[in-house]
């Protein structure tokens, strides 16, 4: 009898530490990081204007976000990021000249030669809107070209 | 029955403890590494010591001045000091622009250029900034910061190895491939 009271409180000891991890998982998706690295960063703190030069790599929830120049405004809660610009999303990848991010909205918009490579397909045109959240896009000037690769 | 009442106190004890040595993990991990003794022997500092000192250092035009003190402090045969416990108060003309802090630490009058190694701790309204060590410029307003550098606020933080800008911190400017994080949501 005891041996099973004491199996008993081994196996409620097992699976109280195997909530360790959910509580530590659970404790540190309250927050979103941005995390930006480049090779210089400049902070205008009368205008909360954060810019970042040279090789720029942005990342946010799934997104990264490659250029040349990034400012983030923190008052406005967006990023423009300038300069041979790439995104990778899980689902896609694009190119642009110059792109926008709102941050609490998810919502972006790519400008200048905008190539979006997604299912196999490239989508082309001089301004594509993103919302990250719903999935829609929307291209003016579109050309939609179909490669071999699946 | 008072075998059931004995298991679900267990229970909770056990639930009860996890959590808490989880805080208690939680807690230490949180707290920064005390790196530097504040309570050096007296010792320790060499012959020419005071303590409880204030020492204001100018600029050439005396715009810009650092009114400092120090808890201990001894002077060096080339002029150099070796302090414990430095407060600092950057000021432009009347203005107060920000606080320096530093536990222990060395310090250069270079013809109006302050050059202070030790971790020092720069606080504003806005940013907390730490940094290894720092050249005050009191000729020209400006400050140039080396070694580990972090700044925190609210929901910031900053990393990078060399940092420069004017003493009123309105442009920082951050080299050696500075990280920003930035904490969204809550």
């Amino acid at each position: 009898m005891q041996k099973r009271v004491i199996v008993r409180i081994l196996l409620i000891a097992i699976m109280s530490f195997s909530f360790l991890p959910i509580w530590q998982v659970a404790a540190s998706q309250t927050e979103a990081e941005l995390v930006v690295d480049g090779d210089e960063m400049i902070i205008d703190t009368e205008n909360n204007i954060i810019e970042f030069i040279g090789n720029v790599v942005a990342k946010y929830l799934d997104y990264q976000i490659q250029g040349d120049k990034l400012l983030y405004e923190e008052d406005k809660d967006f990023l423009k990021i300038e300069g041979q610009v790439k995104l990778n999303i899980e689902t896609m990848s694009a190119t642009a000249q110059s792109m926008e991010l709102q941050l609490e909205q998810e919502f972006l918009t790519m400008t200048g030669d905008v190539k979006v490579f997604r299912d196999g397909k490239v989508i082309q045109g001089n301004v594509v809107t993103y919302d990250l959240k719903t999935g829609i896009m929307r291209v003016k000037n579109a050309h939609l070209e179909i490669t071999g690769d699946k | 029955m008072n075998k059931k009442y004995l298991l679900l106190f267990i229970i909770v004890c056990i639930f009860g403890g996890v959590f808490f040595i989880n805080q208690i993990i939680q807690i230490q991990l949180n707290q920064p590494e005390e790196k530097y003794e504040t309570d050096l022997s007296i010792e320790e500092i060499p012959e020419r010591e005071f303590k409880n000192l204030k020492l204001t250092y100018y600029g050439e035009d005396q715009q810009y001045k650092m009114n400092t003190t120090f808890q201990k402090f001894s002077e060096e045969a080339n002029g150099n000091i070796n302090f414990l416990g430095m407060e600092a108060v950057l000021v432009d003309g009347e203005e107060i622009l920000n606080e320096l802090t530093t536990p222990e630490g060395l310090m250069i009058n270079d013809g109006g250029i302050v050059k202070l190694k030790g971790p020092v701790t720069l606080d504003t309204d806005k940013y907390q900034i730490s940094m290894g060590e720092v050249d005050i410029d009191l000729n020209l307003g400006q400050l140039h910061a080396l070694g580990l550098i972090t700044v925190q606020s609210e929901d910031i933080f900053i990393q990078a190895k060399e940092m420069s800008s004017d003493l009123k911190l309105t442009k920082i400017h951050f080299k050696g491939r500075p990280r920003l994080i930035v904490k969204k949501g809550g």
